[in-house]
């Protein structure tokens, strides 16, 4: 086995389009690539067909899912863009996008209100987003009629000269990650703070323009102010110029919610959510302009254990890419408590397997259309932690155990989880568990097992 | 001769011609075998051109025997430059040999054939023709094959690589250049010309590329277009440019987005192609559709557009209006307004339609739109009665003086007359935790793998703290817990370094010391062996020389020379010597790296310091910062009492509270502990202990210090007696000097410091530090009582010095210090003000409500900084704002009356949006705490008018702090 920094950390994504996606005649046929579906496995999938009766901020926030899709925020320079992914989940509608930095992620749920249409599939898949569309949907205004269609529609294709649409580009494992742990990260978030109309306008346009202004939203009263400094309630904003995609909305915007974790004055990441007229758009933040979500960690508590992967695989047989997953209904499906489902949402959503809606306080269903095997092995400190109970570096010694390591000797503490490595004193647990509690946690938890049998 | 052979021949003399013609005549059988044997002869070539490297680099004869990796990185470069050597011509035999398009392209564009970037000598512009000549000959699909295949490898604007060779093809074969992006930056940057055959085919492509925006920003079409206008314009004249398919390009890149500066070439090209209104109208709904959100810009000039076209329906007045009511800059929403304005006059029936834009303007961010909004609804009443609920609903968005206006005659609800001030309270200051114990000891050992953790202020007070207390009751447990750093290797060398200036160092020799001891003495002789033994005899033989260079070297600036006549008594054998040279400057540096030190450390050595303990390992004394000199010699005296083996049970300055300070009864306690084993602490340890003590006298706690026997306890019995030492004299001197691109400020600090007769103390407080500690909570942690020298000692970094080092660690450490406040300590609130993200407003706070804020010397030097510096007042601000906010309302005032004298426009000086924002946050702040006492300032500008906001805001203040005037 290559040493883990010689490990291939990139692989190459190719899309294939049957045809460009075009919006011509107030019809935006967005073009599929392969992808997952309920019938299954899908080259093209088609997914939805019908209008959309908010044509102008549907296409604006199209947009601005493109963007984040093409931005990258920390060190900005011209790169490969990815493409948005769409879920269809019957009722509605997700494009979701990550960018190329890795510390932001969109995504627009066009709700059942805005669409009037017919579902024909419900799954995954990866839309076309090219310069002559991103032009024409800056050209929808209020009053124009839009009808979307999410897979191959016969009547847009036929106007265009049917060229097949190639792309590639790199998915580095670090934007994968971050891409499916993102959900892990919000779920864990409460709303702190809403604003209507006017007055969400007024505090975004507030806002420091500087890309790298960080600082604290603090909820006042019925408003919400800047600090500099940490508050109780307070959400940390990393880098203001990465909010830049909710502007464009704001004439839309009917309120804007602020989304984040029970604050300890520590940098974290934030949730800002924009409700539009029969849609949402939201934007995740990562907790520093320059911390991609991928080395968050969130993930490693639920992960390190084998339960978690076998209910996962239950749980995620059930799914059925439903926009609301219901945890009560989906535990008595599966035959196991509540506790264990959720455990084994959050590793379905480290493999980027469902999605976490902050509105709904729900996750969703999607399969991130990328190689699985891909997405599943894409965790390298868990690989390091059983690297290290394989080389059989842990020894047990009741509630502490002892971790051998080529930089000496680590100390865990089984109950909270703490450890005496350098990485654990930095961090103290605010990016997951480090390597060495996690082997001695599987390794602890193979003893159990040992002795039960 | 065979083909190979003499292709082989011609490349080895780089014959580049004559390669070519013999290229040229190749028959196929040629072609097959030079195609085989060139990979394999680059491979030679290389292969004995690292030979060669090695044999050079290491006296042996094969790569195999240089192990080196540096030797192998270098061999590995030189042969890739062997490579380069003959890169034009491998490529020419290549072109003409190679049967697939694929692999000629792959061998062509192998970047080891090519320089990074062009460089004058490159050899292959020169070559570059042949190369040409040689592809001419190939077949025309292959020709083309080559060139798309060349083209694709460019990887942007700066890939100057194969620029030359992917255009050269292009150009020479005619092919269509490929969709590549980043060739059209590539072809961009190498320069543009009309007669360019690839022009044609590219230009129109720099509307759809990512990045070209950037690329091209500073392109200028007046005073004079610079080459790529230039261009355009002799195209467009030429016919060969459509003015029509220029202007569709500009509109749809407009239309995909992007941000100001990446769209500023569009905007300049869109001018000068200055579109017909003919021209202009066809695009007329691409133009709305840019209002609402383009760059400003973009819809300044989508505005101008629109403007010259028309009339348009009034669904697309509507659309416009509101988009451009919506926008946050007053321009654009005033032209909205005024477009409502003449529309709703040449059509009394629209008004309707365009109600919904007007209720939005009410809710625009700027009074002077709210208020012309507020006199459109008044003015054209008649026509929007039919929609009066439309404009009541949006009444509460309007300022209290405005909306009762529009509420007379459409209803709805008026805004609260004054903006309701939530008061709050300040903030109670939590008293400071326990200084953090190093505890639990074992986890506490293992922590420190690295010892340049240990850096770190604090965590060498936990560290040294903890290993007197473990050395000296377990020292068995503790060599145990020591021993896998030694084990490990960590930090071995370090021992053996001239110069131990930073706590890593000592630590390094007290661990060693500890685990195996005299083993740092053994390693540290090679070092020492010049200064300990020999030194004496050695500095006599060098004396005169390197005081020469030394004294000029100290002589450079005017401190410095002040230095080396406090070091040097024989500095009369110096200036006359001696000018300048070349030689004297390269000696500088070594002067400065390595004699001064040993000169300086030399100067402990003085008769009138023998007292002192001195050692050739510490650095020279203004090497580093003071507070870190001061550590340093106590990590000293530990290590030396360590090896001496007398080392107190305890150590006395440990501090006891986070902030740095040491309870005093603690410190009496610490020294009954030696008294009762019979050590003396030691003098450093104590010097720090007695400056972490709180102020004030505490008599009780002197009088049994005294009765303890030693001779350490009368010195802090003394101290705590009389209540510490005198406060220095400190403050600071503001200098502003014309410079040749501006004003040149300088903060001379100032602090005179009584002698207290504490040889560290003393020193410590002798000058204001210049050397950066890097770590300026070590300030606060060795002044904690004196927060005012630590200001001082903070100055360094404010106005034009190192402000990003000041972080918000210091500036709380300085506010949670104690000890009088002055004119230091505002200048360095006042400059953290303007910064970003710094602690300014926890220090405000926590100053304020300890009631220890020196409100109106900030004001005051906040005045100075705004005016004499490239500060910025809006970060200053947001913080006040948010310190009156939070309770701090008084104080601030303070601040604001202050700051308004001095901030104000002068004679002769405009007023802009800074000094509006700071007036309305004057009087904002003003009217909460019921402010009144006239600033004649104020009242001056109020009484020219409110014609602007600034003139507004001035009267809002008067009003309030006069109200009778």
């Amino acid at each position: 086995m290559p040493p883990p920094n010689l490990r291939a950390m990139t692989m190459t994504q190719a899309y294939t389009y049957a045809a460009p996606s075009a919006l011509v005649d107030g019809r935006l046929g967005l073009a599929t690539s392969g992808g997952r579906a309920l019938s299954g496995p899908a080259v093209a999938p088609r997914f939805f067909s019908g209008v959309v009766t908010q044509a102008a901020p549907a296409a604006a926030a199209l947009l601005g899912v493109a963007d984040v899709a093409l931005t990258r925020y920390h060190q900005p320079r011209p790169g490969w863009t990815r493409d948005p992914v769409v879920t269809c989940g019957g009722d509605r509608l997700r494009f979701e996008s990550f960018s190329a930095c890795g510390g932001v992620y969109s995504r627009l749920d066009l709700l059942g209100d805005a669409l009037d249409g017919e579902v024909f599939d419900r799954g995954t898949t990866n839309v076309d987003v090219n310069g002559p569309l991103r032009e024409a949907l800056a050209r929808v205004g209020r009053r124009d009629p839009l009808h979307l269609g999410v897979g191959t529609d016969a009547l847009t294709v036929t106007t265009l000269d049917g060229a097949v649409v190639e792309k590639k580009v790199p998915l580095p494992e670090r934007w994968l990650r971050g891409f499916a742990e993102v959900q892990v990260i919000a779920a864990r978030m409460d709303l702190r703070g809403e604003l209507t109309g006017p007055a969400a306008v007024r505090f975004l346009r507030s806002l420091p323009k500087g890309a790298t202004t960080d600082l604290w939203i603090v909820p006042s009263g019925r408003d919400l102010r800047v600090s500099d400094v940490h508050r109780p309630g307070a959400v940390h904003l990393a880098g203001a110029g990465r909010l830049a995609t909710l502007h464009p909305l704001l004439r839309f915007a009917k309120a804007l919610r602020v989304y984040g974790p029970a604050a300890t004055g520590e940098p974290a990441s934030c949730v800002w959510e924009l409700e539009l007229p029969g849609m949402r758009y939201s934007l995740a933040l990562s907790p520093e302009r320059w911390r991609g979500f991928s080395g968050e960690g969130a993930v490693l508590d639920e992960l390190s254990t084998d339960e978690a992967e076998a209910d996962a695989d239950v749980v995620g047989m059930l799914l059925n890419f439903e926009p609301e997953v219901e945890i009560g209904l989906l535990a008595d499906r599966a035959g196991l408590p509540v506790a264990r489902v959720r455990a084994a949402l959050t590793q379905l959503g480290t493999a980027g397997r469902v999605g976490y809606d902050l509105a709904e306080a729900a996750h969703f269903h999607r399969e991130l259309p990328y190689d699985r095997e891909h997405v599943r092995r894409l965790n390298p400190r868990l690989d390091d932690a059983r690297a290290l109970v394989e080389a059989g570096a842990v020894q047990l010694e009741g509630e502490t155990a002892l971790v051998r390591t080529d930089g000496g000797e680590r100390r865990v503490g089984l109950a909270d989880g703490s450890c005496t490595c350098p990485w654990w004193w930095d961090h103290r647990g605010s990016r997951g568990p480090c390597k060495h509690v996690l082997a001695a946690r599987i390794a602890a938890r193979a003893t159990v097992l040992e002795v039960t049998r | 001769m065979s083909a190979w052979l003499k292709v082989r021949y011609l490349i080895k003399e780089k014959m580049t011609k004559a390669l070519a013609d013999r290229v040229l005549s190749f028959d196929p059988a040629e072609r097959a075998e030079v195609a085989k044997q060139l990979p394999r002869y680059v491979k030679e070539l290389q292969a004995a051109a690292i030979e060669t490297v090695a044999a050079r680099l290491t006296g042996t004869h094969t790569l195999a025997d240089a192990n080196d990796p540096w030797v192998r990185s270098n061999a590995r470069r030189e042969a890739r430059g062997e490579a380069l050597k003959y890169g034009p011509l491998l490529l020419i035999a290549g072109a003409g040999a190679i049967a697939t398009p694929a692999a000629a392209a792959a061998w062509l564009t192998r970047r080891e054939f090519h320089h990074r970037s062009a460089w004058h000598g490159d050899p292959m512009p020169r070559a570059l023709p042949h190369l040409l000549r040689v592809v001419a000959a190939r077949p025309a699909e292959w020709q083309a094959e080559v060139a798309r295949r060349v083209a694709e490898k460019v990887r942007g604007a700066n890939d100057t690589a194969f620029m030359p060779l992917a255009f050269g093809l292009l150009r020479a074969t005619g092919a269509e250049p490929p969709a590549h992006e980043p060739l059209v930056l590539a072809w961009l940057d190498n320069g543009v010309s009309a007669d360019d055959p690839l022009t044609a085919s590219m230009l129109p492509r720099i509307f759809e590329v990512e990045g070209v925006g950037r690329l091209l920003r500073d392109e200028q079409v007046s005073p004079t277009p610079s080459p790529l206008f230039s261009v355009i314009g002799q195209l467009l004249a030429d016919g060969k440019l459509t003015r029509e398919g220029l202007l569709d390009g500009c509109v749809s890149r407009f239309l995909r987005g992007g941000d100001a500066p990446a769209l500023r070439f569009f905007v300049r090209l869109h001018t000068m192609l200055d579109p017909s209104p003919e021209a202009s109208s066809g695009r007329s709904r691409d133009y709305l559709r840019l209002l609402p959100a383009a760059p400003g810009p973009v819809a300044d000039l989508a505005l101008a557009q629109l403007r010259r076209t028309g009339p348009h329906d009034s669904a697309d007045v509507a659309e416009g209006v509101e988009a451009l009511a919506f926008r946050a800059e007053i321009k654009l929403a005033r032209a909205g307004l005024s477009w409502l304005d003449q529309h709703v006059r040449r059509a009394p029936a629209d008004a309707a339609e365009l109600a919904p834009a007007l209720a939005t303007a009410f809710g625009h961010a700027s009074y002077e739109i709210q208020e012309r909004a507020a006199k459109l609804a008044v003015k054209h009443q008649a026509a929007l009665g039919p929609v009066a609920d439309v404009l009541a609903d949006a009444v509460p968005l309007l300022p209290a003086d405005l909306g009762p206006q529009v509420s007379a005659i459409f209803g709805g609800e008026t805004a609260a007359d004054v903006p309701e001030f939530a008061v709050a309270t300040l903030p109670a200051v939590a008293a400071p935790g326990p200084f953090p114990a190093p505890e639990p000891r074992a986890e506490f050992w293992s922590l420190f793998a690295d010892f340049w953790y240990l850096d770190d202020p604090v965590r060498i007070e936990q560290w040294l703290a903890a290993f007197v207390e473990d050395v000296t009751e377990d020292r068995p447990a503790l060599r145990a817990a020591l021993r896998p750093y030694i084990e490990s290797g960590n930090a071995s060398h370090w021992t053996t370094l001239r110069c131990w200036d930073h706590n890593a160092h000592w630590v390094a020799a007290l661990v060693r010391e500890t685990v195996d001891p005299g083993s740092v003495a053994a390693a540290a002789n090679v070092a020492q062996a010049v200064p300990a033994a020999a030194s004496e005899n050695l500095m006599q033989l060098i004396a005169p020389a390197v005081k020469r260079v030394t004294a000029y070297v100290l002589s450079a600036t005017k401190e410095e020379a002040e230095e080396a006549e406090e070091a040097e008594e024989a500095e009369e054998t110096v200036a006359e010597e001696d000018s300048p040279s070349p030689l004297t400057a390269v000696m500088s540096l070594a002067v400065k790296n390595f004699f001064i030190p040993r000169v300086q450390s030399a100067e402990h050595d003085r008769p009138d310091e023998q007292s002192a303990p001195t050692d050739p390992r510490l650095p020279a004394r203004r090497s580093v910062s003071a507070p870190q000199m001061l550590r340093l010699r106590r990590l000293h005296e530990v290590y030396t009492a360590l090896r001496e083996e007398r080392l107190p049970p305890v150590l006395l300055a440990t501090p006891t509270l986070v902030t740095g300070h040491l309870d005093p009864t603690v410190l009496v306690e610490r020294l009954e502990r030696c008294a009762a084993e019979g050590v003396e602490p030691l003098p450093a340890d104590l010097q720090q202990a007695l400056l972490r003590l709180p102020r004030g006298a505490r008599p009780d706690l002197a009088e049994r210090a005294a009765k303890v026997d030693l001779i350490a306890a009368a010195a802090v019995a003394d101290w705590l007696a009389e209540g510490g030492m005198a406060d220095p004299e400190t403050g600071l001197e503001w200098h502003v000097e014309d410079g040749r691109y501006g004003p040149i400020v300088r903060i001379a600090p100032v602090l005179v410091a009584r002698p207290t007769g504490h040889r560290y103390i003393d020193e410590l407080l002798r000058h204001p530090s210049e050397q950066s500690t890097h770590d300026g909570q070590s300030w606060s942690l060795t002044l904690p009582s004196h927060r005012e020298v630590v200001a001082v000692n903070l100055l360094r970094y404010v106005v034009n010095g190192h402000s990003w080092e000041l972080r918000a660690e210091y500036i709380v450490g300085m506010a949670d210090a104690e000890g009088p406040v002055g004119e230091a300590t505002a200048l360095v609130l006042a400059d953290v003000l303007c910064g970003k993200g710094s602690g300014a407003l926890t220090a405000l706070l926590r100053m304020a409500a300890k009631g220890e804020l020196p409100a109106e010397a900030i004001g005051r030097q906040l005045a100075l900084v705004l005016r004499h510096t490239d500060r910025k007042v809006r970060p200053a601000l947001a913080v006040l704002a948010e310190a009156a906010e939070q309770g701090a309302h008084e104080q601030v005032w303070t601040i604001m009356r202050a700051l308004l004298p001095g901030f104000l426009p002068g004679e002769g000086e405009r007023p802009n949006v800074n000094h509006s924002a700071v007036v309305a946050l004057a009087a904002d702040v003003a009217v909460r705490t019921g402010a009144s006492g006239e600033i004649p300032e104020v009242s001056a500008h109020a009484s020219r008018g409110r014609d602007s906001r600034f003139g507004r805001e001035c009267v809002r203040l008067r009003d309030q702090l006069n109200p009778v005037g």
